[in-house]
């Protein structure tokens, strides 16, 4: 499914392409003014952006190079109420897919989206197989190919990246990943962990200071952010940077300059930034712990990663890769696994995410060190409790569902009565069910047969006597009988 | 969470590193090695859960060393001390991903604050 974006003030323009565009089974969404577009264009990502040329706040051929340099480096269509030849060699020669006028019909503006889409998923999925170093992001759920997606987009371009997820989902190794797969891969990948760093340690780390410039600068030092010049700065935990520091910050990312302390001159350091955080930012933006303008600044391209629980069917490849990984490291064989270990590592919830599972997975190989499989009694006793309390909870919830069936359908069904002088004689009870089958029978056919005797009789295969003879004993006969229509 | 802690010789650095992380950690969970061969052995052996691992590099030959030992160092967190802050030796320093680091002519007190820092951080996670 793709993303499709349309900047236009036409609203029935507007209205018309999206409603076109989601029965493709896409996703449209839409902008009136060049400003609402450029912006959603950087922060989201975008497969196709059609463009207005004529827009409230200006020309949209002019905000066309900056949406192609956008994270998803969309393909873009021109789309003009008047075309001239001109405009359309312009468009053309800035990148262009294609130049549509609106007169058109509806196919003629349809067609170059679909060669578009077509030409966007040969391209991404070269470049994908071709091209990706996945590093140690490991599985091949939905979840993480659309992270995968995202990682390969990002690594493409020099745009900043915000990681979001939980705490062990991998946010330092996909931040290594993205580096690894962009131009600047042969330089240097500086971490700077603001959560691990003293607040009064962190301006002078980042920025580098002069000898002398406050007590304990015995010597000059090359602040981590001209470390990471021609390179990648990876800031981890960029909630935990402090509020002061956060604008200094926004303002090297603006011009790519600062000014170490105690010195009097600007050095450039020409650096990408990927941070990444487990934090609410938006929450701490409203609680005005957080900059807006910085948060601004760096969700330009945010790839958000799910957590184990939301890709369970990873657990696997993830075990076999790091129980792997780990007999390497201890020099020994790897293991082989029971079934019943991957049903437990499933039914578990991960809190810790793959850094838990790669824990667990560590003490698991430990205890079974001279056995060459792994079996649930070899995971830690805290997981095995919780994988059994999970399971207790899940067959009682079962149990409980079970049940709750059981009841509602003996509450539907008519209760029988228990006492035997109440029972009709097997005559009564078979002519009464034949009689209410009969009935039954009769009105649907009369219903679908629009009360046309004729064709009644063809599907029911009665003669036409015998029809009239069961509708009379039903009563089905009255003044709007089948006998009035025939 | 348990450090380890690796200084090759019995230099002044070394002693003042060695006082430094008991002064940062007075009743933590450290090993110390004084040779690369028993760290590699070490780091061979089951660690069960995160670590922090401090290194004290004294010449550029050991950071090389050091640099070898890679693989076996992606899931510390690591804090390096370095021989000098040339831009080559910092470079090779960054390939080991520390979380901090320091130049071995410094006084120590910054990395007593970080592993202060990281113990702290790290004392609620599993």
């Amino acid at each position: 499914m793709a993303r499709i974006l349309v900047i236009d003030d036409d609203l029935m323009m507007c209205d018309m392409l999206s409603r076109k565009i989601s029965r493709m089974g896409h996703t449209a969404i839409t902008a009136h003014n060049s400003t609402d577009g450029l912006s959603l264009a950087r922060q989201q990502s975008f497969d196709i952006v059609f463009i207005d040329v004529r827009l409230p706040d200006g020309n949209g051929m002019d905000i066309m190079p900056l949406i192609k340099q956008t994270p998803s480096q969309p393909e873009i269509i021109i789309i003009t109420g008047l075309a001239d030849p001109d405009g359309a060699e312009i468009a053309i020669k800035m990148g262009a897919w294609d130049y549509v006028q609106k007169g058109s019909s509806l196919m003629e503006i349809i067609l170059p989206l679909t060669r578009a889409l077509q030409y966007r998923e040969e391209k991404t999925a070269v470049a994908y197989k071709v091209a990706l170093k996945r590093d140690e992001i490991v599985g091949s759920s939905p979840q993480i190919k659309n992270a995968l997606d995202l990682l390969a987009q990002a690594a493409n371009t020099d745009t900043s990246v915000l990681l979001t997820g939980e705490t062990g989902s991998g946010k330092e190794v996909f931040a290594g990943a993205i580096h690894k797969n962009s131009p600047r891969a042969d330089k240097s990948f500086i971490i700077v962990d603001c959560a691990a760093l003293p607040e009064k340690l962190i301006e002078s780390l980042l920025f580098g200071h002069r000898k002398g410039s406050f007590t304990g600068a015995s010597e000059n030092r090359v602040g981590l952010i001209k470390q990471a010049d021609g390179g990648t700065l990876f800031l981890d935990e960029v909630g935990e940077l402090p509020l002061a520091l956060q604008k200094s910050f926004l303002r090297v990312l603006q011009t790519k300059t600062f000014r170490p302390i105690g010195s009097e001159t600007e050095i450039e350091s020409d650096f990408r930034l990927i941070a990444a955080t487990n934090r609410n930012l938006e929450q701490m933006v409203e609680e005005g712990t957080f900059r807006e303008d910085l948060l601004f600044r760096l969700k330009s391209f945010t790839i958000d990663l799910p957590p184990l629980r939301m890709r369970r069917e990873d657990i696997k490849a993830l075990t076999i890769f790091h129980t792997s990984k780990i007999c390497d490291r201890f020099q020994i064989a790897t293991k082989g696994f029971s079934p019943e270990l991957f049903d437990a590592l499933m039914s578990f919830d991960w809190p810790g995410n793959v850094r838990e599972l790669v824990n667990t997975l560590e003490r698991a190989i430990t205890a079974a060190y001279e056995e060459p499989v792994i079996y649930p009694k070899h995971l830690p006793i805290n997981i095995r409790v919780q994988i059994a309390r999970n399971a207790a909870v899940h067959d009682a919830q079962l149990l409980k569902n079970h049940a709750d069936e059981e009841n509602r359908r003996a509450a539907a069904t008519p209760k029988v009565e228990s006492d035997s002088e109440n029972l009709p004689s097997y005559k009564d009870m078979r002519e009464e069910a034949i009689s209410s089958a009969e009935g039954n029978y009769l009105k649907k056919l009369l219903a679908s047969s629009g009360g046309n005797i004729g064709e009644a009789c063809r599907i029911s295969e009665l003669s036409r006597s015998r029809l009239y003879s069961l509708l009379k004993k039903y009563g089905l006969t009255d003044k709007n009988s089948p006998e009035e229509q025939d | 969470m348990k450090t380890i802690l690796y200084l090759s010789s019995k230099s002044e650095t070394a002693d003042r590193l060695e006082d430094s992380i008991h002064m940062a950690l007075p009743n933590g969970d450290m090993e110390t090695y004084h040779t690369l061969e028993s760290l590699s052995h070490r780091l061979r052996q089951p660690l069960l859960g995160r670590s922090l691992l401090v290194l004290l590099a004294e010449s550029e030959k050991e950071l090389d060393a050091m640099v070898e030992l890679a693989g076996l160092l992606d899931s510390f967190i690591i804090i390096l001390v370095l021989p000098n802050s040339d831009r080559l030796t910092i470079s090779k320093a960054h390939t080991l991903k520390p979380r901090f680091f320091a130049i071995m002519n410094e006084d120590f007190k910054d990395v007593v604050l970080v592993v202060k820092n990281i113990i702290y951080q790290n004392s609620d996670i599993h």
